[in-house]
């Protein structure tokens, strides 16, 4: 990750450029601007470069006066005729107020305007996929924060994905693990255990804030490490309902309010429980399969 | 004699009606949802019973109550209890505020010959509470 910092003039490792003309580095400047990103000089470089033009072409610091005069020179007569000072048509700056020897900055603002605006297209719609999910009830991805001791980023992750670490250490396929759960449900303690030679377990605590207070989701894992005893469900008078998928077999049942899913694989015994319906009990079987 | 037959009929409707009532609050659970236990013994005679409880929502309390180990002579058909630990006074038999628990008790002092099993009284506490008994062999 790139850090800027604010050492530019005085990096004397790109002191090279202070003898280059402004001309040619206005070049150098709009010709990395075109270049692919992974082209394209280190950020430092940039603003040592930026810097030095504006150092030659007197650009300091106004004060408040002249910065206001300027506005209303250059900028405010474009509100007259209906142009924005965002307009990506740049012969109608060029038209206006831009003068001739400002025109290769107006053409890097044009560039960055149009990068910005299709970076925010692209924003939304991540933003409007993400909120088509959730406007289906289910939540496949959440953001992450995480840091160092320098940055802090997010990162897209499935709200399962800690889950899935778990059982990978136990060397268990991520097959058995739903990718995606009803909306809202955020993970709250991973439990796990190893009993001697009976059974390996993980079991995983999901919970979501309703009106009524907690609603939790609860996914249990048994790996049979030889053992003769079975677990066993509880479960009402309600029928069992067998859900065929990629030649395995889930079976959904109630108990009283809760929903159940359990399904094995070999020596491996999975249940999901929960206050969900049995088209969420359908979703969440086909994201177990990845579908 | 129909209404003898309609009397009849009445009385068996309540009592299927009364049987399906009594297997609903038999076999499913407020409180519990999935129970496992398993006895084994080592070569050092001493029996480990493993234990796994998950509740239906975050518990309470959750875990065993007590677990009975009982021992069977060789060609004998009597089991005979040789050790109970309650969770009063072993403090990893139970949690609070958990969804499930897992743990294990031992008992050291395995004959050679005689086989064991353990009764374990799974227990769930959140308002009121459910109990599960597991016999694990």
């Amino acid at each position: 990750m790139a850090k800027v910092e604010e050492s530019g003039r005085s990096n004397s490792e790109y002191s090279r450029f202070d003898k280059y003309d402004t001309a040619v580095l206005e070049a150098i400047l709009q010709a990395d601007f075109d270049a692919p990103e992974a082209e394209q000089m280190e950020m430092e470089q940039a603003l040592y470069i930026s810097n030095l033009i504006a150092e030659r072409k007197g650009t300091k610091p106004k004060d408040v006066a002249t910065a206001k005069a300027e506005f209303f020179e250059h900028y405010y007569p474009l509100v007259g005729e209906e142009d924005t000072l965002y307009e990506f048509d740049d012969d109608k700056i060029r038209n206006n107020a831009v003068k001739d020897s400002e025109a290769n900055v107006s053409v890097w603002l044009k560039n960055w305007r149009r990068f910005a605006s299709a970076a925010a297209v692209f924003v939304l719609l991540m933003f409007s996929g993400t909120v088509t999910a959730y406007a289906l009830g289910f939540n496949p991805i959440a953001a992450i924060g995480r840091w160092n001791e320098e940055h802090f980023w997010f990162d897209d992750t499935s709200v399962t994905s800690e889950l899935s670490d778990k059982l990978a250490e136990y060397g268990y396929p991520e097959n058995n693990v739903p990718k995606c759960l009803p909306a809202g449900y955020i993970l709250k303690s991973l439990d796990e255990g190893k009993n001697g030679d009976s059974f390996k377990s993980v079991i995983a605590t999901f919970v979501k804030q309703t009106d009524d207070g907690i609603d939790t989701l609860i996914i249990s894992y048994t790996i049979n490490l030889g053992n003769d005893n079975k677990p066993l469900y509880e479960k009402d008078t309600e029928n069992v309902v067998q859900y065929v998928l990629n030649d395995k077999v889930y079976y959904i049942m109630t108990n009283l309010d809760n929903r159940v899913i359990a399904w094995k694989n070999g020596n491996f015994e999975g249940t999901i429980i929960g206050n969900f319906t049995i088209e969420e009990a359908e979703k969440i079987i086909k994201s177990i399969d990845g579908e | 004699m129909r209404k003898n037959i309609a009397l009849m009929a009445l009385i068996l409707v309540c009592i299927f009606s009364m049987a399906t009532v009594a297997n609903a609050a038999v076999f499913s659970s407020k409180y519990i949802q999935e129970v496992l236990a398993d006895t084994t013994v080592d070569s050092q005679g001493t029996v480990n019973v493993a234990f796994k409880i998950v509740g239906t929502t975050i518990m309470d309390v959750i875990g065993v109550k007590t677990i009975i180990v009982q021992e069977q002579a060789p060609g004998s058909s009597q089991w005979t209890a040789v050790a109970t630990y309650n969770a009063a006074n072993y403090s990893n038999m139970l949690r609070n505020d958990s969804s499930a628990h897992t743990s294990s008790i031992s008992y050291s002092g395995a004959k050679s010959g005689y086989s064991y099993r353990a009764k374990v009284y799974f227990y769930a506490e959140k308002g009121g509470y459910d109990t599960v008994e597991y016999i694990a062999y």
